[in-house]
């Protein structure tokens, strides 16, 4: 394309960095997120500031409540009519769906429990389709009593969902968009490596007191280099995640019938029946059943407590019992699962150990998912996390930079509009988040539809936000600095320092009570990372407002032109 | 509490050896203990074997801590974030680094 | 710094993107279909195959646009991606 490999490589990392950095702001922010996404649902959920449990009585606690779950409305509303042959018989009554699968599952983080039950549809359309409608509910454990559906789990059900599908939900056309950003991550990583020839040289520079140019590169050089390995693999474990049925679904089109094949022969190997009898059969004791699991996997010398539990044809006499351990002691997901005849309690199947391949698969995609105990690695992938947002950041203020002054001259608005669209998905991003846990505080508990209004919130105030950035940019178009960072700065901490005094006087868990008299680590950490982030905000306005001073005085002697060495970057 | 132990002993064991690799190199050399002391070739070589030596020890508590697969990954991350601490401190405070020579030796 | 044809930045994208799917796509059918041809389990044929097309793409897209003429690249990846989608299907007959 252009005349050698280099400059090639260079066009490439500019351009796509630029468009999709955006969404690749917003998806490694909320990853960061997303690591302590639970501990987040503590804050925004106080009723569920209790310790995490492990899995209770399925018989006396969760089978009744399971019963009790009914198909999600819009759920039913969208699929029911795609799902079912309405030529047959009328579309059903939403309550009259039978359950055809039970869930539970638990984490070693979560107080809470999250079960729920696949309803299958009568007169289906296509019968070799999976024909589920789904209904779910999150309880106590400790006593069966279900949570609100409207009270909003903010880590787990906003910020991880934005993190992976940025909540654009047609058509999973989130996911793709994502998807397509993590490729062009990649291409930035392997292309950001050929343009920086002093790899090994600037290996641990950076020089903050040179010119904003200068600086800019430098950190995202060394962001971009020293996190290498993490922002590799965590793009690549991303799409690893997804390319089975989002990205190459070669299995489920083209080569369907050698899928289906392979299906229908492992199903006769395993002992667990693809289909239902259309016998009905009653349930043996789930709680004896999950008593031999942990048995046989003490007795191979992996006890554990159990993180995931199935029940596939409800009520069939091939009905079984899918019981998998909680992977909190190693990186791969849940595993090792042993699996029972529901009717009589009979043991049908042990999961052998995993071929080579399946647990490569499974280290990579337990890698990103972390269903891990480890608090020193969750912390350090917040670090990295973040090391990838910076170095985003820092490319947006570098390509702004080294245009202004020529888009000055020439009296172009491109510099304007993208340190505008930066403003936006750095600081404007901080500060939705933030008004969403104020939200979250200052809204009544028992209002109903809570979890709307905070996502109102969220949203809303983002929109504000860029709304002020652009109103703000004029500056930018004389090649100075947008004041907007520097506001949006003072508003992320006073934000921030609003949400822990709210978090205190509403709930009454000040960090005095949560770190020394009834500790409590998830609200504490919540509480001081925001004092932190109130602070970092500060420290950078008051930065930023002494640059913007300097732009205003005389040109001094110290603000260097950029040097030769720069002149390489397109 | 062991693994935590042996986790800090990791993480500062990796930050030492990444201030030896750091100071290896002439810029940062002359950063932390000014223009006017030369680096010698036997000292850059102790230095970096020093670091290489620091960074597999470091390796070897993960593994003592965790189970393989999770140390390779805490290993890692350590890398990055105790260079980015090295990297850090030289940009503010580059005469910190003067002290790790009494434990080199000079 | 350069000179290029108005359409020649929009032909490179879509190369990349779309000849690079098509490409991956032709690798992920024929690499699975090939591997269970040699008796290998299906869904550890699916699961490696598909680290791998993760990587391949990557490496097509970063040669798409540094290859000297796009003529070679559509070529290449929509040629060489409508043969392998074509062999896969073939030689999933003959398995099933």
């Amino acid at each position: 394309m252009l005349q050698n490999f280099r400059l090639s490589m260079t066009w490439l990392h500019t351009w796509f960095g630029l468009v999709l950095g955006f969404v690749l702001m917003v998806v490694f922010f909320f990853g960061s997120l997303s690591v302590f996404d639970r501990e987040i649902d503590r804050w925004a959920i106080p009723q569920t500031r209790f310790e995490p449990q492990p899995m209770p009585s399925f018989d006396t606690l969760l089978l009744p409540g399971l019963r009790q779950v009914q198909p999600d409305p819009d759920e039913f509303a969208r699929e029911a009519p795609r799902l079912i042959d309405t030529t047959q018989a009328p579309l059903p009554a939403r309550e009259s769906l039978e359950a055809d699968e039970y869930w539970a599952y638990t984490t070693h983080r979560d107080p809470v429990l999250r079960m729920g039950v696949g309803f299958k549809v009568p007169n289906p359309k296509d019968p070799s389709a999976h024909n589920h409608i789904h209904g779910e509910v999150t309880i106590d454990p400790r006593s069966g009593t279900p949570l609100r559906a409207d009270q909003l789990k903010i880590g787990s059900e906003f910020f991880y969902p934005l993190h992976y599908s940025l909540h654009l939900n047609w058509n999973s056309i989130g996911i793709y968009i994502v998807g397509f950003a993590a490729l062009v991550m990649l291409a930035a990583l392997v292309s950001g490596v050929v343009m920086h020839r002093k790899f090994f040289r600037e290996f641990f520079t950076f020089r903050p007191k040179k010119h904003t140019q200068r600086s800019a590169l430098d950190l995202h050089n060394l962001t971009g280099v020293l996190a290498l390995p993490f922002h590799f693999f965590f793009a690549f474990t991303g799409l690893a995640i997804f390319v089975s049925f989002y990205f190459l679904p070669v299995a489920h089109t083209q080569l369907k019938p050698l899928h289906d094949h392979h299906e229908v022969m492992e199903a006769a190997a395993t002992g667990l029946p693809h289909e239902a009898a259309g016998v009905p059969a009653g349930l043996a004791s789930v709680d004896a059943m999950v008593q031999e699991a942990k048995r046989r996997w003490a007795a191979r010398d992996m006890a554990g407590e159990v993180g995931f539990l199935v029940v596939s044809h409800v009520g069939d006499a091939n009905s079984y019992v899918s019981v998998y351990r909680a992977g909190s002691d190693q990186v791969a997901l849940v595993g090792q699962g042993v699996h029972f005849k529901a009717s009589t309690g009979e043991l049908l199947r042990e999961d052998p150990p995993r071929s080579a391949v399946g647990s490569v698969n499974e280290f990579l995609t337990g890698l990103h998912l972390q269903h891990f105990e480890h608090w020193l690695l969750r912390w350090l992938y917040v670090l990295g996390g973040l090391m990838g947002c910076v170095c985003i950041a820092s490319g947006f203020v570098f390509f702004v930079e080294k245009r202004k002054k020529q888009h000055a001259r020439a009296g172009s608005a491109g510099s304007r509009v993208v340190d505008a669209l930066a403003v936006t998905t750095v600081t404007g991003m901080l500060i939705a988040t933030l008004s969403m846990l104020v939200a979250n505080r200052l809204l009544p508990a028992d209002l109903a539809g809570k979890g709307d209004w905070e996502q109102l919130a969220f949203w809303g105030s983002w929109l504000l936000a860029m709304a002020h950035a652009f109103v703000r940019s004029a500056p930018v178009a004389q090649a100075r600095l947008n004041p907007a960072w520097r506001e949006q700065c003072w508003a992320i901490a006073a934000l921030a320092v609003a949400a822990v005094l709210l978090n205190g006087l509403t709930t009454g868990d000040h960090l005095l009570k949560t770190v020394f008299t009834e500790t409590y680590w998830a609200v504490a950490s919540m509480d001081l990372s925001l004092l932190l982030s109130a602070a970092v905000a500060s420290f950078a306005a008051r930065r930023l407002r002494a640059r913007e001073r300097l732009e205003t005085a005389p040109a001094p002697a110290h603000r260097a032109a950029p040097g030769a060495g720069d002149a390489a970057h397109a | 509490m062991r693994e935590a132990l042996l986790l800090m002993a990791a993480w500062a064991v990796c930050t030492l050896a990444m201030a030896w690799l750091a100071l290896a190199m002439d810029a940062h050399w002359h950063q932390a203990l000014g223009r006017a002391h030369p680096l010698p070739p036997a000292r850059r070589r102790a230095l970096r074997t020093a670091g290489a030596l620091g960074l597999a020890v470091s390796l070897g508590l993960c593994l003592l801590a965790d189970h393989a697969s999770m140390a390779a990954l805490v290993w890692v991350l350590l890398l990055s974030a105790s260079a980015a601490s090295v990297a850090f401190t030289l940009s503010w405070r580059p005469h910190w680094l003067r002290a790790l020579f009494g434990v080199v030796g000079y | 710094m350069h000179r290029h044809h108005p359409t020649q930045v929009p032909l490179r994208m879509a190369a990349a993107v779309l000849g690079g799917y098509a490409f991956t796509w032709g690798f992920s059918a024929l690499g699975i279909a090939a591997l269970v041809a040699l008796g290998a389990d299906f869904e550890d044929a699916e699961a490696g195959t598909l680290l791998l097309a993760l990587l391949v793409f990557l490496g097509v897209f970063l040669w798409a646009f540094a290859a000297r003429r796009i003529a070679l690249v559509w070529l290449v990846l929509a040629g060489g991606g409508a043969l392998m989608t074509v062999s896969a299907w073939a030689l999933q007959r003959l398995i099933v």
